[in-house]
């Protein structure tokens, strides 16, 4: 529990690049949920080519960090998984990308 | 994927899976088919303008209707679904605007030509290539402000055909166009079909 904490304070340290978003395919759920209003698992599934495990875990994984919400809720009898950015998600995808800039920046330099 | 991701380029490829079931262009196809058969059939058994257009109206009505349920049957189990973002919001709005104002001015202008208030000296190709670029430029503004590429190319064919019907005096040129929309339709259709598999039960949810 405790060492579980540390990580994820370790990953959202004020200053340190954001290892939540950092990892890649992560990087490309919070990329396509930044562009849109919402969609839903599939239709992520579809333009990430994330597998429907892989999409799973990095869902919860962000789900449980605060950065994208889920909604589920029935299309006719059918489930259906919306997810979207949260206002925590969007100004840390937006911070992280800053970020990333300034370093780019600083390598060229 | 870079470290700083393009968001524009993926914001382009999110929009621009709305097009990949080629539902747009079928529905169009066949537009442009009916429209030209319709219009042979009318004018060889002397049907009222009233009737031929009563008949065209019913047919573009029910043609509309395949790309509403081909995207709620078809293309959203294969596909998934996505709200857009208020940028791409912003952009279709200005496309609307764009493509009323341009109807509006052609509006205006075909109706002084008809009252007879301006009597342009066009000879009969000039006269054909207007009426063919009152076409084309609302299709082209169209397929740009939709991100559309394919849109370009329907833009030629549209504003080409009703060109060349005016010159030839004769409807085959749309049918031709609608010919080749119909079969760009089925070709990026089939393709659809076999890029997006019905997602096995349980997987395709997230649940």
């Amino acid at each position: 529990m405790g060492s579980e904490r540390t990580r994820r304070d370790q990953e959202t340290a004020p200053g340190a690049i954001d290892r939540i978003i950092h990892e890649p395919a992560r990087l490309m759920i919070m990329s396509h949920l930044a562009v849109v209003e919402s969609a839903d698992f599939l239709f992520l599934m579809r333009q990430t080519g994330l597998t429907f495990g892989n999409l799973s875990s990095h869902m919860s994984r962000l789900e449980e960090a605060g950065y994208i919400r889920i909604e589920k809720k029935f299309v006719g009898k059918k489930p259906n998984t919306i997810l979207n950015l949260t206002t925590r998600g969007r100004n840390a995808f937006q911070q992280y990308r800053e970020q990333m800039k300034q370093m780019l920046d600083k390598e060229l330099n | 994927m870079a470290p700083t991701p393009d968001l524009q380029k993926i914001e382009r490829k999110v929009y621009a899976s709305k097009f990949k079931d080629g539902l747009i262009d079928i529905q169009l196809g066949l537009m442009l088919i009916g429209g030209g058969i319709i219009s042979t059939i009318s004018s060889r058994e002397h049907l009222s303008t009233a009737t031929a257009l009563l008949i065209l109206v019913l047919f573009f009505f029910i043609v509309g209707l395949i790309p509403f349920l081909g995207k709620k049957w078809i293309t959203n189990p294969r596909m998934g679904t996505v709200r857009l973002g208020l940028a791409r919001k912003k952009r279709m709005r200005m496309a609307g605007w764009a493509l009323g104002i341009m109807v509006l001015v052609q509006a205006v202008l075909i109706l002084l030509q008809f009252t007879g208030t301006v009597r342009p000296d066009f000879s009969r190709l000039q006269g054909a290539t207007m009426a063919g670029l009152i076409f084309f430029i609302p299709l082209v503004a169209m397929a740009y402000f939709n991100d559309y590429t394919r849109g370009y190319l329907y833009a030629i064919l549209v504003g080409g055909s009703v060109t060349a019907i005016i010159s030839f005096n004769s409807w085959i040129p749309l049918l031709i166009a609608g010919s080749i929309a119909l079969v760009v339709g089925i070709v990026v259709f089939t393709v659809f079909l076999r890029d997006y598999p019905l997602p096995e039960e349980g997987t395709g949810n997230g649940q």
